[in-house]
């Protein structure tokens, strides 16, 4: 909420400064965003009186003028038309600064000279509205020769204070006085108005919804609708809001006052003598002030009158009953609508000073009072006779008391605060507090409907006291165990050893295009419903658009090697579920060349690269897993795989389809892998069965088989391992060559076979034995020895 | 034949210092020592000598023989030493060249600080809870005190996916879920995850981290919120960081605050960076609020609690000197290689 700094010293009155202040509010809960000039800085600029205006001799569009600053008299050519003798005005002397730099020097203008500038409200920088263009009028009663910053207080600050949600009461003078009276220790409490005087006319309302509580209204007739004074305008500009003219002024004046929104319609134009509040039907419309139709719904609450719908309470007036410069007779509102106001205002994107109040809670005891001040000031201002307040509803809040201890209010802040300094504190802020001893009866007023429970008396208590104040400690409780859970401690060790691999932790965002999911052939997302954009609309079903976005991203910025990695949920929608499916998986993507090397030569990434990397992962877990050729209608066919763990299957591995690749406009291949996070924690081995290394020596054979180029190695491998038996230690392939002087269609493989007995030497002639039978379990499977 | 034995000896010991190599050390030995060597002629002709004089020539003989034999033991170590130091000296590589290291990829920053966080939260007793981003309306505002059409629902600008469904906007729900798994035991625990948000600035993307800690127990204080967070300052952003907590407010926390530490660029004496307020805010945090405390099956007359929240993204920044967020989510590798190492 934007704010006069002199407004509150005056109300007020205290010497702190605005820094001072600021600082005060911060510490209170309420920081300063910013604190800025009311105008930009002016020197040299005086009230002055026009003596004497004639037109210039050598141009029609001029006048010359002689003007007193009290002290000397000033030739100054002026070109406004607005000017007449008695007028009193700013003068900008030889030697001012006007706004923009704009320095006033001594002239000649057609051959006349000028001693200075008499200055309109644009050239001072202020957002005055005025009856005429031209030269700003001052008031009759201005005494000359003061400067105008004096004399317009334009060294006012406008404070910019970020209140919090809850503080609804602080969004007028009343609200912050009280506060920051409060905190000073002073407390405060804004004067009400005198009562005016005033006629019955009788214009009755009603109120047919639950989510008005108080509606008061009163016919204020033979008004003179006209610019407000200056006092008033510059008020308002230092309150951040711009002056429009005096009924409207006023009623924003009273606003910034008490808190409370008021409207005003010219009552001439009311369909209806009365006012009738109620939801609006289905199919009824309006014309709103900005001159858009509405479309109104039963859930917006209208102020009508005749059956006609003139305001949608609390957000907008209409076009046909606003008060404009013909205006004579005006119907003043004052009410107290509920937060419901806030969808209304919300679906028709219109926010205001008024619905921000409202839906923070208008305290009704002021609803009356707010009125009789702006009646006062109407009369005052621009004249015209008070009609009686009409109401309907009532004003009176169900007023609340919480019991409440001390004991419960230093044990839930950890502090020692005294009775008497924390009954003091509450005091200040206007609330008031019974009770003997330890127990405290806060009765809270309407004002503050923040205040529900003891906890948030506790909240005050400490707040006054200072959060600084409050001592430091740690819980108490039972020793409790700090530990990661399994899973838990496996995702960093996911990350270690991918890292360990090569591989750069990357984190996207979950959202991704349409398009992004088109050309990644994904299935269905699921979508939010008001994105940021369409770029960040889905909620991605795998990792794929996301990998393949990081690799066209580095790819774009000059990488020639991209390997990365993500631990991260993917998302599908589950139709017999209250939230879609939420999967969290670990992928990666290899692409262009490995790290190079001056020893070796420039190798890429293939699909040994990325298997070794998955092989890694599986056995840095503690996995065991078989990999087999396994199709994934994302990847290439011939080019991808599956690790199992028994029968589950713990993701895919393989080149990205290269379809998909040229839909993303790349030209590589991006080998990629694709794991179940889940499926991985629980199938970790964490236990190892300990056995005693052998004493005795191994006996090794290598065997080389040719055979035809669809037998995969892993099933000759089977076989070997099969017909091995538990003497075989280990199988390693160690050579593939197809080509040369092999058949078509032919390749060839070779193998390291050891055996050893755990508990004896093995002879060469068991090893032969078990050689010949794993040669002839190839033979039958279809690999012979290569002569 | 004294004199023999003399010539002997004076000839072939500076030959002995002169052989070149092993092999010429070798020929000079068998020419000298050999069995049919020099010594060996010299010595067949004891025979023709006075018994008398034999001994003390047989005595002459064997100086010679342990001096030659010394003289190419000397000759023959620092030949070999020599052969050594031309082998090693052509074995010298150029150790600046790039070592043949296995790859070493990096982890996330954000992960870094993730880690570091919850490592200091584990250490002081809470367990890591997690739940699911996208949640249920109830479990991120309602069962917070923030029921529908709520003002304060405004604080967080929210992603839908339905009426009834959305991306979460803190990790909240995540305590809420737990207190209604554990009640009415006492809870200490944290709960780091992403989180959703519409806005998207130097300062805010719309996806975030977010790490959250709730604990409850009976007769939590504020003041045990405050040393909390001053602990986990210190050992975060160094030991001489101080904390300052500003009221403030949430819907679920009551009496509520935001809190301040040092400014990690001045130390507290003003600067660019905090705006020259010596503070920078890290955390929102309070008094777990008694409606809060209800609605998941605890009885605010008997336990309270404290909670709090704050940006992992907000840390990382200040820990390494980040002044855009959007570079935590570019996963430009340029950026990313930069981390190598850990935060402990």
């Amino acid at each position: 909420m934007k704010i006069s700094y002199n407004w509150l010293k005056e109300t007020l009155g205290f010497d702190l400064s605005p820094q001072e202040l600021a600082a005060g509010l911060a510490a209170a809960g309420f920081p300063v965003e910013s604190i800025a000039p009311l105008a930009p800085e002016i020197t040299g600029v005086v009230v002055a009186e026009l003596l004497e205006v004639k037109a210039h001799p050598n141009a029609d569009r001029l006048s010359l003028t002689k003007v007193s600053d009290g002290a000397a008299i000033y030739d100054v050519v002026c070109g406004a038309h607005n000017i007449a003798q008695g007028d009193k005005v700013p003068l900008a002397k030889i030697g001012a600064v006007l706004p923009g730099n704009f320095k006033i020097k001594k002239s000649k203008i057609r051959g006349e000279v000028s001693e200075g500038m008499l200055c309109s409200a644009d050239e001072l920088q202020l957002d005055l509205v005025q009856d005429s263009d031209g030269i700003l009028q001052l008031p009759k009663n201005a005494e000359i020769g003061r400067d105008i910053n004096a004399y317009l207080a334009l060294d006012d600050l406008i404070l910019d204070v970020e209140l919090t949600a809850n503080r609804g009461d602080l969004l007028s003078l009343r609200g912050l006085t009280t506060e920051i009276g409060a905190f000073l220790g002073k407390p405060f409490s804004l004067e009400g108005p005198k009562e005016p005087e005033t006629v019955d006319w009788g214009f009755p309302v009603s109120i047919e919804t639950d989510s008005c509580s108080f509606y008061t209204g009163r016919l204020i007739k033979g008004v003179q609708v006209g610019p407000s004074p200056l006092w008033l305008q510059l008020r308002l500009l230092a309150c951040g809001m711009r002056p429009v003219n005096n009924i409207v002024d006023i009623a924003n004046l009273v606003m910034l006052e008490w808190g409370q929104p008021l409207h005003t319609f010219d009552a001439d134009k009311l369909p209806g003598h009365e006012i009738t509040v109620r939801q609006a039907r289905a199919g009824e419309t309006m014309i709103t002030l900005d001159n858009k139709e509405r479309q109104l719904e039963p859930s917006m609450m209208l102020i009508t009158s005749g059956g006609r719908p003139v305001t949608i309470a609390g957000v907008m007036g209409s076009l046909d009953s606003e008060v404009d410069a013909n205006t004579t007779n005006i119907f003043l509102e004052s009410a107290v609508f509920d937060a419901s106001l806030r969808l209304t205002a919300k679906a028709l994107g219109i926010s205001s000073e008024a619905g921000s109040r409202f839906e923070k809670g208008v305290d009704p005891a002021v609803t009356a009072i707010a009125s009789q001040r702006a009646a006062n000031l109407i009369r005052e201002l621009a004249g015209g006779e008070i009609g009686a307040i009409t109401s309907a509803g009532t004003d009176r809040t169900a007023a609340w008391s919480i019991p409440v201890s001390i004991a419960k209010i230093n044990g839930l802040l950890g502090a020692d605060i005294p009775r008497e300094q924390a009954v003091s504190f509450l005091s200040n802020l206007g609330l008031k507090v019974e009770g003997e001893g330890d127990s405290l009866m806060v009765h809270v007023p309407g004002r503050r409907q923040d205040l529900l429970s003891w906890q948030d008396i506790a909240e005050e208590v400490g707040r006054l006291y200072g959060f600084d104040q409050i001592p430091v400690s740690l819980p108490k409780g039972a020793l409790t165990l700090g530990m990661r859970k399994k899973s838990q401690s496996l995702e960093w060790q996911v990350r270690e050893l991918l890292a360990g691999c090569g591989l750069h932790e990357v984190m996207p965002y979950s959202f991704i295009s349409p398009e992004m999911a088109e050309k990644s052939w994904e299935e269905s997302g699921v979508e939010i419903s008001n994105p940021l954009t369409r770029e960040a609309s889905i909620m991605r079903s795998s990792m794929l658009p996301s990998l393949l976005e990081t690799v066209a991203y580095n790819l774009a910025h000059g990488q020639d090697s991209v390997a990365i990695f993500e631990v991260g949920n993917v998302f599908r929608p589950e139709p017999d579920s209250p939230l879609p499916s939420q999967v969290l998986r670990v992928a990666g993507a290899l692409v262009g060349r490995e790290p190079r090397h001056w020893q070796q030569p420039v190798v890429s990434y293939d699909f040994f690269a990325l298997k070794g990397v998955v092989q890694q992962l599986l056995l840095g877990l503690g996995i065991e897993a078989e990999i087999r050729q396994e199709p994934h209608r994302q990847l290439h066919p011939g080019r991808c795989a599956a690790a199992f763990a028994g029968n589950i299957c713990l993701g895919h591995f393989g080149q990205v389809h290269p379809a998909i690749v040229a839909e993303w406009k790349l030209d590589a291949e991006i080998w990629v892998f694709d794991l179940d996070f889940l499926a991985l924690a629980q199938n970790t081995r964490q236990i190892v069965q300990f056995i005693p290394p052998s004493r005795y020596p191994a006996i090794r054979r290598d065997l080389a088989l040719e055979t035809n180029e669809d037998i995969a190695a892993g099933t000759l491998m089977a076989i070997i391992r099969e017909a091995g038996g538990e003497l075989l230690e280990e199988v390693e392939c160690f050579d593939v060559y197809t080509g040369g002087n092999l058949e078509p269609g032919g390749k060839s493989l070779a193998f390291s076979l050891s055996f050893r007995h755990p508990e004896r030497t093995l002879q060469d002639k068991e090893v032969q034995g078990l050689v010949d039978k794993i040669i002839g379990s190839l033979e039958e499977g279809g690999a012979r020895l290569r002569s | 034949m004294e004199e023999k034995l003399k010539a002997l000896k004076e000839q072939a010991l500076p030959a002995i210092s002169a052989a070149g190599d092993l092999t010429e050390l070798e020929e000079i030995r068998l020419s000298v020592l050999g069995k049919k060597g020099q010594l060996t002629n010299v010595l067949r002709q004891m025979g023709s000598l006075p018994p008398e004089e034999r001994p003390l020539m047989g005595k002459l003989a064997n100086e010679v023989r342990d001096a030659l034999e010394a003289a190419l033991a000397e000759r023959r170590r620092d030949l070999v030493r020599e052969e050594q130091r031309q082998k090693l000296a052509q074995e010298k590589v150029d150790v600046t060249l790039p070592g043949r290291r296995p790859p070493r990829g990096t982890i996330h920053p954000l992960s870094h600080v993730r880690r570091r966080i919850e490592d200091i939260f584990l250490g002081m007793g809470y367990t890591i809870e997690e739940g699911p981003e996208i949640e249920t309306d109830y479990y991120n505002f309602v069962a917070l005190n923030l029921p529908k059409h709520h003002p304060a629902r405004d604080m967080q600008d929210t992603f839908y996916i339905d009426e009834e469904t959305v991306l979460r906007t803190h990790t909240s729900p995540v305590q809420v879920r737990t207190m209604e798994k554990m009640r009415p035991a006492p809870l200490k625990m944290i709960c780091p995850g992403k989180v959703y948000r519409k806005d998207d600035d130097a300062t805010h993307s719309p996806m975030f981290l977010q790490v959250e800690g709730l604990v409850i127990d009976k007769g939590i204080t504020l003041a045990d919120l405050k040393g909390t967070l001053l602990l986990f300052a210190q050992q975060m952003f160094g030991p001489e960081q101080e904390i300052r907590l500003r009221p403030s407010f949430f819907p679920f926390t009551e009496p509520s605050a935001e809190v301040d530490i040092l400014c990690t660029a001045c130390g507290g004496q003003g600067c660019r960076m905090c705006g020259e307020t010596g503070w920078l805010e890290i955390l929102g945090a309070g008094m777990v609020h008694p409606q809060v405390l209800k609605m998941s099956g605890y009885d605010p007359a008997e336990v309270s609690g404290f909670a709090f929240g704050m940006g992992i993204d907000r840390v990382a920044m200040l820990v390494y000197g980040i002044t855009d967020i959007r570079h935590l989510y570019q996963n430009d590798l340029r950026t990313l290689k930069q981390f190598q190492g850990g935060l402990s």
